[in-house]
């Protein structure tokens, strides 16, 4: 046995496996995407967005060696100027959420704020995967119907 | 020209922000702070009571 000394969040954070109740609810880590196309700051971005778009995203996170997030390419930033480096035409230090946040919390807050994708990360910056709101408003519904039902129709 | 973020209030505690912490978006209908949106999403630790439990 040994004592975790960074904490049960942190352990959460960097998505390790956890249990009890609350552990079988899905979290923004089980459904961020992993296959989320990544690029560096330095790479133009007009070979990044054909890239991106010829994988089928509308969307690239901007990473550096150790795969700490920089920035964040969404539908808007890929647009730009193909000529662009991506340090030029990226959204610089997007807001990230950690694994363990409830699916439920981040469908709401994507719907609520109409965001298409949210990067997920570890707690020092590491991208775990791309969230995306038809991902996660999906999981919340589903978990509402089955909760739901096995409350016998109550709410 | 340079561009200024213009001030906006946390929807929730009303406390004066740059920007929405979540879309990051200047024209956000519900802007919430850093703080308030650590806490909604459980990623913020609150403060432990001082007789502790």
């Amino acid at each position: 046995m040994f004592d975790y000394e960074d904490g049960k969040l942190d352990w959460l954070a960097a998505g390790l496996p956890s249990e009890g109740t609350n552990a079988q609810r899905p979290r923004a880590g089980d459904l961020a995407r992993t296959d989320v196309p990544t690029c560096r700051l330095d790479e133009r971005l007009g070979d990044v967005r054909d890239r991106a778009r010829g994988a089928g995203w509308d969307a690239c996170v901007v990473l550096n060696e150790e795969r700490v997030v920089f920035g964040l390419l969404r539908s808007k930033e890929l647009e730009a100027s193909p000529d662009l480096r991506i340090e030029e035409a990226m959204r610089p230090g997007p807001s990230t959420f950690r694994p363990f946040v409830s699916i439920e919390e981040m469908a709401a807050f994507m719907m609520e704020h109409d965001l298409d994708s949210s990067p997920i990360t570890t707690s020092d910056g590491r991208l775990v995967g791309l969230l995306r709101r038809e991902d996660a408003a999906k999981a919340a519904l589903e978990l509402h119907e089955r909760e739901h039902h096995s409350n016998g129709g109550q709410t | 020209m340079i561009e200024h973020d213009v001030a906006v209030a946390c929807a929730t505690c009303e406390s004066s922000i740059d920007r929405c912490e979540f879309c990051e978006e200047p024209g956000c209908r519900v802007p919430i702070c850093y703080q308030c949106l650590g806490e909604a999403l459980g990623q913020a630790m609150t403060h432990p009571h001082l007789h502790g439990g």
